[in-house]
């Protein structure tokens, strides 16, 4: 154990040695990696809104709490591999997108039902939406049938390539460029006019 | 109504058509007013996504998560004893900084547990009261270059830039980090005297790490007001 | 103090102004400030409107955005960087308060949703709150009073009161004191460096309660049937209890025991303070 946490400690030193530079996340980060809880509270708060909003995109509203916890706990035991050759935030942020992205492993079955959902889907766009109908922008993401929405969230919003996508996705480029137009053509229902 | 390009206006507005199917696409829109609406509206939406605002959730989330990642604070070694049978009952190992404050250990061969979980402790009617006689030998070695250096750094931002904060400012952050100094120092030296002490070894690492965390936020606040 | 600071400044190159404007709000928005110096009163009413009154120098204007549900307020200046402004805001008890300030001192009362304030030089004072209070300051005091929810608190120079909170609560100073009193939790984390720690609040069953000060006194009430472990550390401090405890062999100042069932547990380090068991209410300071 103690040879363990020692060996820890070493590696992360000579890992941070370049990377503190007085970057309060980097220190944190360090901190945290060491166990310190108030380090890694401090990053949580700092990043919570970026990650919970990444949340609520890819997995929608229901679970957004849950995989938000989920990529910090994740993060709190990868902490160690945490080089600082990108900012926290942006390591953070790409271990969430993988973390939302495993979620969908766990959701096979109701993968499977996205098929169906995306008849429906193709019909809505061609229809109009009624005032009562109306949901803000945020919220039609969400309802973006699976695979459509994480494409657009990965192009649009994250602003990831097709060719990046379709490798986390496990698709192909012309599948991830085809779900994008159509979670395009259903949001256009959902601008703020 | 759709044509063989509405199905390509994503890629054309992304620039991911070849420059010949770009050309016929751009030749098309101009007869094609649904094509031109619809691009409008792509465009749109693209624009919306990329003004997105990020929003905290409505829960906080922290409890769930401490409580997921154990929330072990950087226990100092306290070993707790029942009195009655002599049996030491829990034990824990000072989590340590890494971050150039590792406090190197030598165990002696001690057994160590990892983590301090609540115990079933023996509940006497009033109270039993048990000495830290079975402390493991603890030979605190500070890992002195990293962390002087990780402080070093810090002191330098601050120093370099103390002009941009109110001197009121400047001179609550030394006079905070004199005290934590004071506080190292009468830490470090009571280790001379007594090694093996797990709690002065555990607030020693406390301690730094206060001083790299408050140094940190002085860092921060000039990256602020720069 | 801190407007002080900076109003010499003010008064010497713009007149103060007073803007007072009054709009629609979703009860669930928040409030997000961010200024230099000066002010933010918060005070809470029952309807979906605010209104921010703002006292600033007549070469700014105010500047309220909406995007989505937040509400961001601040000041725009026609020319040099902005000066001490002093914010009162009325709003829905049900908004969420956030304030990013430098020179500031915050007070904000009566809010339910979540409170965040961060100041550098300035008092920080929440009297309400649910779900996060997040409170600190470096040169300044914080208190925060009737918070529901998780309550972290710091500051570096200046005094920590936290009252009447039921939740998690995490206190942090270097030099200053810190009190909590009228807490009801299950995990209670105060610290400071320079100063004295003063708990009076429950001991929950399996509940997690920390308290460390390098250069203080620790003084803790201990329900009469507490079900906790205490762990005691001090290197040249004291100990005593206002109830019965027999201790032995306390030559390195560390020891633990159980009153009843022990599954809280209470750890007490003081390097060079003295630390203190008491009973609820007795004998406070």
């Amino acid at each position: 154990m103690h040879a363990a946490e020692q060996a820890r400690g070493v590696q992360t030193l000579s890992s941070k040695q370049d990377t503190l530079r007085a970057d309060p996340d980097a220190v944190d980060a360090t901190l945290a990696a060491s166990g310190d809880v108030h380090a890694f509270e401090r990053l949580y708060h700092g990043h919570v809104a970026r990650v919970h909003s990444l949340a609520r995109r890819m997995v929608g509203h229901d679970e957004a709490d849950e995989a938000t916890q989920d990529a910090f706990v994740r993060a709190w035991e990868k902490l160690s591999t945490f080089r600082g050759e990108a900012a926290f935030g942006t390591w953070l942020h790409r271990l969430a997108i993988n973390v939302m992205l495993a979620r969908r492993a766990k959701r096979g079955r109701r993968w499977a039902r996205t098929v169906e959902g995306e008849g429906v889907f193709a019909r809505a766009e061609a229809r109009p939406v009624s005032p009562e109908q109306r949901i803000d922008f945020e919220n039609a993401i969400g309802r973006l049938p699976e695979g459509a929405r994480e494409v657009f969230v990965l192009h649009d919003v994250e602003g990831f390539k097709h060719h990046e996508i379709a490798e986390m996705l496990g698709i192909a480029t012309g599948t991830s460029k085809a779900q994008l137009h159509r979670a395009r053509l259903a949001l256009r229902q959902h601008l703020d006019r | 109504m759709t044509d063989q390009w509405t199905h390509r206006l994503s890629e054309y507005l992304d620039g991911e058509l070849s420059d010949a199917e770009r050309v016929e696409l751009e030749e098309h829109l101009r007869r094609c007013d649904t094509c031109i609406a619809t691009l409008r509206d792509l465009r749109s939406v693209v624009a919306r996504a990329r003004a997105l605002e990020d929003r905290p959730p409505v829960a906080d989330l922290w409890g769930g998560i401490s409580t997921r990642i154990g929330s072990t604070r950087a226990q100092p070694a306290t070993t707790v004893v029942d009195l009655a049978t002599r049996r030491r009952v829990s034990a824990s190992v000072p989590q340590l900084l890494a971050a150039g404050i590792a406090l190197m250990m030598v165990t002696g061969g001690a057994v160590w547990l990892a983590a301090r979980g609540p115990q079933a402790l023996p509940s006497p009617a009033v109270v039993t009261v048990s000495e830290s006689t079975t402390d493991v030998p603890v030979r605190p070695v500070i890992e002195a270059a990293q962390y002087a250096e990780t402080i070093a750094e810090l002191e330098h931002v601050l120093s370099e830039h103390r002009h941009q904060l109110d001197s009121t400012t400047v001179e609550a952050l030394f006079q905070s980090l004199a005290i934590i100094d004071q506080a190292i120092t009468e830490a470090e030296a009571a280790l001379r005297a007594d090694p093996a002490n797990g709690y002065l070894n555990g607030h020693l690492a406390d301690t730094m790490r206060r001083k790299i965390h408050l140094l940190s936020r002085a860092a921060s606040l000039v990256r602020a007001t720069s | 103090m801190v407007t002080a600071i900076l109003g010499g400044a003010l008064l010497g190159l713009a007149m103060v102004q007073q803007s007072d404007t009054v709009f629609s709000v979703r009860p669930d928005a928040r409030l997000a400030i961010s200024g230099l110096g000066g002010e933010v009163v918060v005070r809470t009413w029952n309807r979906n409107e605010m209104r921010v009154v703002a006292d600033h120098s007549s070469r700014e204007t105010l500047d309220i955005r909406t995007s989505g549900s937040v509400v961001r307020v601040g000041v725009k200046s026609r020319w040099g960087t902005p000066r001490a402004v002093e914010y009162t805001i009325t709003l829905p008890a049900t908004m969420s308060v956030e304030v990013n300030g430098t020179y500031m001192d915050v007070d904000a009362r009566g809010v339910r949703g979540t409170v965040q304030i961060e100041t550098v030089q300035g008092d920080v004072y929440v009297e309400g709150g649910e779900g996060f209070v997040n409170a600190v300051s470096v040169q300044g005091d914080v208190d925060v009073r009737n918070a529901r929810g998780r309550v972290r608190v710091e500051t570096t120079n200046g005094e920590i009161r936290v009252r009447n909170v039921i939740g998690e609560i995490s206190a942090e100073t270097v030099n200053g004191e810190v009190d909590l009193e009228m807490v009801d939790s299950r995990s209670v984390e105060a610290v400071t460096v320079n100063g004295d720690i003063r708990y009076d609040g429950t001991i929950h069953d399996s509940g997690r309660y920390y308290f460390n000060t390098h250069n203080g006194d620790i003084s803790v009430s201990v329900p009469e049937r507490a079900n906790v472990t205490i762990t005691v550390s001090t290197f040249s401090g004291d100990f005593e209890s206002d109830f019965p405890v027999t201790i032995t062999g306390t030559k390195d100042k560390r020891f633990s025991f159980t009153l009843g069932g022990g599954s809280a547990r209470l750890e007490l380090e003081s390097f060079g303070g003295s630390i203190r068991l008491r009973r609820p209410g007795v004998g406070r300071r």
